[in-house]
């Protein structure tokens, strides 16, 4: 069994804490992303976890069993890096038998999971080359199988594919879902890029400040994120954050207003107080047409970005803020132009002021 | 135009012609004269057509068989100092780069400062702790005395070579399952070869001609081949040159074949850093 | 070679623990007693060994080894004294020169004179008494000489024939003249002379009847003669007859320079005969030959030269193990009978009576030449510890005056001068 759990982790770097108390479960067989801006602790978070570095205070649980003395060796784990860290001395087939050579795995053995992973990784052909001989795609699958032949209950991945270009990346994203499916491991995976998030998690742990903002499925915290950090991380392009006024409260509705917006009601969510409030509106959910359910926004066209089977329209209303919205199919405007957007108050989020986070950081 | 397109490629080859002279000369008059008959050997005008005999080997195989102790001496003193300095340099090369500390990046100084000091200056107060230990004229003794004189500069060096090797290869291979000994063997080591092979030959090159300490320290016992051509120069009752090339040319030969045999990856070593592999 | 990057782990173990018991594996000495000598290889060399050794009987009959440690002349004087200044030394004896026993140095060694009290050396009033006075410091003798190395002039005789002289010179002008006619009749130079040795100056003061420094510590008791002796050298500079290159002339290119034929006349220790005729060597095998140095000619007859001998004696260190045994070894060494063993094997007697060995005449030829040089020989200057520093004054002048930058005179005047304030 390989079901983490996390309770109250912290940790200092002399004084300085970088981790601020987390605790988390991850079930056997869970594919667990962490996810967040740089420096907010995932990858911290991550080593800890591997052994990499001391837990200053809390408990680690793997399978059951406290592992927060235990030597990486111990913990049942493989990890692989952002860099591959494939040793440059070794041959593909000496770096993925590595491990089993220094657990004394006997030669034939070691040779056979070798040649397991390989065929898995449709690396067969590369087993007696030095890494410097291999792409990049290649190594990232080297390293891949180096983990799989330790076959370790837990698989941690430091941000493995940022060193791959774009359509590599892609590849290697449903490589790695469908060798979660394959093998049912217990996996964790460390990423700045929400859609690789998005797309290969059971489950998304959003990290900020060293401290776990929220934790659900990919869809939970898309359609319901709890403060607006998780809503601006989550989602691509980013979500739109209109700062409003709450006029008045009652029950469980906010009637809020803005230059350009409103006055509409929509679900008051944390919100408590009448005052100062933030707006947010994805992007989708704005269209470019007026209905009597729906709420406009008026404004002018700023710049177009029109892709064919959608089209990025970014626009500034007359309160002076800009927006995003993405229109499907090819709208053909003018910059300059005036135009009203249309938002239905079931597809909006109202967050306290207070969560108005300072640009997080946008996904590249 | 022309003339200077001319002129660069002439005086390249001059440079190159005049530094090869300058560093060749030395090795080819000693090799030379070590075959010359002795008459020749300081003939003005230099003899450069002549029976090459090998009277002054014989010669000095007859006589000077200390030299040929000496020289296995020097060898087991020069082994047993690389493999020291080796050893301590890249442990401690290791846990430089690999722990930051303010204490240690202080000792790295210390380290450095020490090679500052003349060496006669720690060598003579050795000598009355040296002979109280009964160490007096023993191979250790010049064995941990060279090893220490460069693992000061062993240590900077492999710290250098070992901070070019990314971190993640050691906790990769702690992942993997690897001890501290095991990462420093089997990952560490490989990778930092041509480091390791740098520091090798410093030491090697300065254990197998140093004087200084091997006159202080030694007697009969452990009389490396250095002191004993020492004597040969300065002998009293005059110096039989011919005999004194033979010996230096065997002397040199070792050093001069291993610096050329490890001339490849010495030079690797030198400049790794230079470009990422 | 091997591969040696490709080494293996057990090839290296083995090596490695060969190595630890060739460390651990002590000289193995059959005899019951070791005397551990600190000397040059000259003077175990001339004890002979095998059928030849000389000590064979005395090794025998006191149960005892020899255990040389050799090392050049001046390390060897700068191991000497550090062992003597240890709390205890292995080294029960060593070989010094005679220009190292200062008062400070000397305490450091056993007086020697209790031990020839109560066991005497045979014939010791043989021992040449000037040898014996220059080891005896603040009136205790702290070494017995064993070796001399007594100055010489050597000529070659075939370059004086071809420049038509058919004898060598009787005085010190005959010396300069014939100097000066062979590099002036261009068949090579005149005299090699090395600038960095006292030895030149203070042979050349003293054929004039001056010196630099007397045994009693007189700086340039006659003046004159000193200048003299530098507007000599100046002289042959000037006209040729030293080398143009005198100012970085070294001992040893004294020795290469005779046995070219580059130059006519040096002045060595009378066995350096034997390396300046070796044929495998010299161009002049048998043709290089050596006399007395000559005087200036107003002196022949009245002044005997006083040529220069460096000695080497035997001494105790004071902290040493076995100085019973060491001084057996002395009194052995010291007899007339391995005094004269070691004058056949080349070593310079210090016993005046070994030159007129029979024995001896038959094999060196210029034994008797060499016994009467000796007989009026002294060091070039007594130990002091400004020496080093007193002598690179002199030489400094002395090849300012040869060069021609300063006139004698003005030398003269200034070796005087600085060289006064570093006397004891």
């Amino acid at each position: 069994m390989a079901d983490l759990r996390l309770t109250g982790v912290k940790k200092d770097y002399g004084g300085h804490s970088v981790i601020k108390g987390v605790d988390l479960e991850i079930r056997d067989g869970e594919f667990v992303v962490f996810v967040g801006p740089s420096g907010c602790g995932k990858s911290t978070l991550l080593r800890m976890i591997a052994g990499l570095e001391e837990i200053s205070d809390g408990t680690l649980d793997i399978g059951g069993k406290r592992a927060n003395d235990l030597s990486p060796r111990d913990r049942g784990i493989a990890m692989v890096f952002q860099s591959y860290a494939l040793y440059p001395h070794l041959t593909v087939a000496e770096n993925m038998g590595f491990g089993l050579s220094l657990r004394k795995t006997p030669r034939a053995e070691a040779t056979a999971r070798v040649a397991r992973a390989a065929e898995i990784l449709q690396i067969t052909h590369l087993l007696d080359r030095k890494p410097s001989q291999l792409s990049g795609g290649q190594r990232q699958r080297v390293a891949i199988g180096r983990a799989i032949v330790r076959e370790p209950s837990v698989f941690l991945f430091d941000e493995p594919l940022s060193n791959l270009d774009a359509a590599l990346r892609m590849d290697m994203r449903m490589e790695i879902a469908r060798l979660h499916r394959d093998l049912g491991a217990t996996m964790i995976y460390v990423t700045h890029d929400q859609v690789e998030a998005m797309t290969l998690a059971d489950r998304i742990v959003v990290l900020n400040g060293g401290i776990v903002q929220q934790v659900g499925r990919p869809i939970d915290l898309f359609r319901d994120p709890c403060n607006a950090f998780v809503a601006g991380f989550i989602g691509s392009p980013r979500m739109n954050f209109l700062p409003v006024t709450v006029d008045s409260l009652s029950g469980g509705m906010a009637q809020v207003s803005a230059a350009g917006v409103g006055p509409v009601a929509v679900a008051a969510g944390r919100i408590t107080m009448p005052g100062p409030a933030i707006l947010s509106i994805r992007p989708q959910a704005l269209k470019p047409d007026q209905a009597a359910d729906r709420s406009p926004l008026h404004g002018h066209v700023v710049l177009l970005e029109r892709m064919g089977t959608e089209t990025v329209v970014n626009l500034r209303l007359h309160s002076g803020q800009s927006v995003l919205a993405v229109v499907p199919g090819d709208l053909e405007l003018q910059p300059g132009q005036d135009i009203t957007f249309s938002f239905a108050p079931a597809d909006v989020r109202l967050f306290p002021a207070s969560d108005l986070p300072d640009q997080p950081g946008t996904p590249h | 135009m022309r003339a200077e397109s001319l002129l660069v490629p002439i005086g390249k080859t001059l440079a190159v012609a005049a530094i090869l002279v300058w560093s060749l000369f030395p090795i080819v008059f000693i090799v030379a004269s070590s075959v010359k008959p002795g008459q020749d050997i300081f003939a003005v005008p230099p003899q450069w057509v002549f029976e090459p005999t090998l009277q002054h080997y014989a010669t000095l195989w007859a006589q000077w068989g200390v030299f040929f102790r000496g020289l296995w001496n020097s060898l087991l003193i020069t082994i047993g100092a690389t493999v020291l300095a080796v050893v301590a340099s890249t442990c401690a090369g290791y846990a430089f780069s690999r722990h930051a500390a303010r204490w240690l990046d202080l000792s790295v100084v210390a380290l450095i400062a020490v090679r500052l000091i003349p060496p006669i200056v720690v060598t003579l107060p050795l000598f009355p702790i040296v002979n109280r230990l009964g160490l007096a004229d023993t191979h250790l003794v010049l064995i941990v005395l060279y090893a220490t004189f460069f693992v000061s500069l062993g240590t900077v060096l492999m710290r250098t070579f070992i901070d070019q090797i990314p971190r993640d290869l050691d906790e990769a291979a702690a992942i993997d399952g690897a001890s501290r000994l095991t990462i420093l063997w089997r990952v560490i080591v490989p990778l930092a070869a041509p480091g390791i092979l740098a520091v090798a030959v410093f030491v090697i090159v300065f254990a197998w001609n140093e004087f200084l300490f091997a006159f202080i320290f030694t007697g009969t016992n452990a009389k490396t081949a250095p002191l004993v051509i020492s004597e040969m120069i300065g002998s009293i009752d005059g110096v039989d040159w011919g005999v004194l090339f033979a010996a230096s040319t065997v002397q040199l030969a070792p050093v001069l074949a291993f610096v050329i045999l490890m001339n490849r990856y010495l030079v690797a070593g030198l400049t790794a850093g230079a470009t990422k592999g | 070679m091997t591969r040696p990057m490709q080494m293996n782990r057990r090839g290296f173990l083995a090596s490695a623990t060969g190595t630890l018991a060739l460390l651990a594996a002590a000289p193995a000495l059959a005899a019951g007693k070791v005397l551990n000598i600190l000397s040059h290889r000259v003077h175990q060399a001339v004890l002979g060994e095998g059928e030849g050794d000389l000590m064979a009987g005395w090794k025998t009959a006191n149960d005892a080894d020899l255990a040389f440690t050799t090392f050049d002349s001046n390390p060897l004087m700068d191991r000497l004294f550090r062992e003597a200044s240890l709390p205890e030394t292995e080294f029960s004896l060593g070989y010094m020169v005679d220009n190292r026993p200062t008062s400070d140095i000397a305490r450091l060694f056993e007086p020697l004179d209790g031990w020839q009290e109560k066991d005497p050396i045979a014939d010791f009033a043989d021992l040449a008494p000037g040898l014996i006075k220059g080891m005896t410091i603040d009136g205790k003798l702290i070494g017995i000489p064993v070796r001399t190395a007594t100055q010489a002039l050597f000529y070659n005789e075939d370059l004086l024939e071809q420049a038509g002289f058919t004898a060598p010179p009787a005085t010190l002008e005959e010396l300069v003249a014939q100097a000066q006619k062979i590099s002036a009749d261009k068949i090579a130079t005149g005299m090699v002379l090395a600038s960095d040795l006292a030895v030149f100056p203070v042979m050349f003061a003293r054929a004039f009847g001056g010196d630099f420094l007397t045994q009693d510590f007189r700086l340039l008791p006659d003046p004159a003669a000193m200048e003299q002796a530098l507007t000599v050298l100046a002289g042959m500079f000037a006209d040729g007859s030293l080398p143009r290159s005198y100012a970085t002339t070294k001992n040893d290119d004294q020795v290469t320079w005779m046995q070219q034929g580059r130059a006519a006349f040096t002045v060595l220790p009378f066995a350096r005969a034997a390396q300046l005729n070796n044929p495998e060597q010299s161009k002049f095998p048998g043709r290089i030959k050596a006399v007395g140095f000559p005087v200036t000619g107003g002196l022949v007859g009245k002044t005997p030269m006083a040529a220069v001998v460096e000695a080497w004696a035997m001494v105790i260190p004071a902290n040493a193990r076995d100085k019973d045994l060491a001084w057996s070894y002395i009194r052995q060494v010291s007899s007339p009978e391995t005094t004269l063993g070691m004058a056949l094997n080349g070593n310079g007697a210090a016993r005046v009576s070994t030159f007129s060995d029979p024995r001896l005449i038959e094999k060196n030829p210029l034994a008797a030449i060499e016994a009467e040089a000796l007989a009026n020989a002294r060091g070039a200057f007594p130990p002091f510890p400004e020496a080093a520093r007193a002598q690179a004054l002199l030489l400094e002048e002395v090849q300012l005056a040869v060069m021609g930058r300063k006139t004698p005179a003005e030398a003269v005047a200034a070796i005087s001068e600085r060289v006064a304030p570093l006397l004891p």
